[in-house]
């Protein structure tokens, strides 16, 4: 089994950066391999409560955030100091989640295998 | 001797990218590493298009391909990000049409997986 840590840092409605992150970390938990995701920069935008896709068309991949804790993907961190730069708080988020600060981050990526960058 | 997985992340714009991408295969085979697999990831699938034609005086993008599948190492793209790419995956030429799961159980085994983007 591989610790792999996924990284994301691009807002929500950037492309489709989350859903593939989310993508990822959702098929190495399918196959059995330890899994962590960190969202940090503009990527803690797509944790944030209270989006309503549901009249736009678009797909509510922010529903799908949810089934993280059906695969037992327990390990989803999010960056303090990117949090803070968009003034939010842990109640303001859509899951439970750890934030972790810079040190954190760092001692999190050298327990990896892998480490990538889906940006 | 150490086993790599090399993921593309980039379109068929980025030159340089291959470029840098070659070169590693190329530097790890030579010191005896082994690459797994180097998988089309995001807009990496856009390598697969069979259309792609440049001047002389560009880098030669398809012929470094070529070159990369001389060596046998399984050049695989993913079809859920071909498919919203509009990639016709009934013609990619020497490019494999998988899956995320599929380079997954690659990755999963790999000692490094390297990503070019």
């Amino acid at each position: 089994m591989k610790n792999i840590l996924v990284i994301s840092n691009k807002a929500p409605f950037d492309k489709i950066h989350i859903r593939e992150s989310l993508d990822t970390c959702l098929i190495f938990a399918a196959i059995e391999q330890n899994i962590s995701w960190l969202l940090k920069d503009d990527a803690v935008l797509a944790l944030k409560s209270g989006y309503s896709l549901s009249n736009s068309g678009l797909k509510d991949f922010f529903k799908t955030l949810k089934t993280l804790e059906i695969y037992d993907i327990e390990q989803v961190y999010v960056c303090a100091e990117s949090l803070k730069k968009y003034a939010l708080s842990c109640d303001d988020l859509s899951i439970e989640i750890t934030p972790l600060s810079l040190e954190e981050q760092q001692s999190l990526i050298t327990k990896q295998d892998h480490t990538v960058v889906l940006s | 001797m150490r086993n790599f997985v090399l993921s593309l992340h980039s379109g068929v714009d980025d030159h340089h990218n291959v470029f840098l991408l070659k070169r590693f295969v190329d530097a790890a085979l030579q010191v005896g590493h082994q690459i797994d697999c180097i998988f089309l990831y995001q807009d990496g699938v856009y390598h697969a298009n069979q259309n792609i034609q440049l001047a002389s005086d560009e880098f030669p993008l398809v012929e470094t391909w070529q070159s990369l599948h001389t060596l046998n190492i399984p050049i695989l793209l993913c079809v859920t990000a071909a498919e919203k790419r509009g990639i016709d995956i009934d013609k990619t030429g020497s490019f494999k049409v998988a899956g995320l799961a599929e380079f997954s159980m690659l990755a999963a085994k790999a000692d490094k997986w390297v990503q070019f983007k």
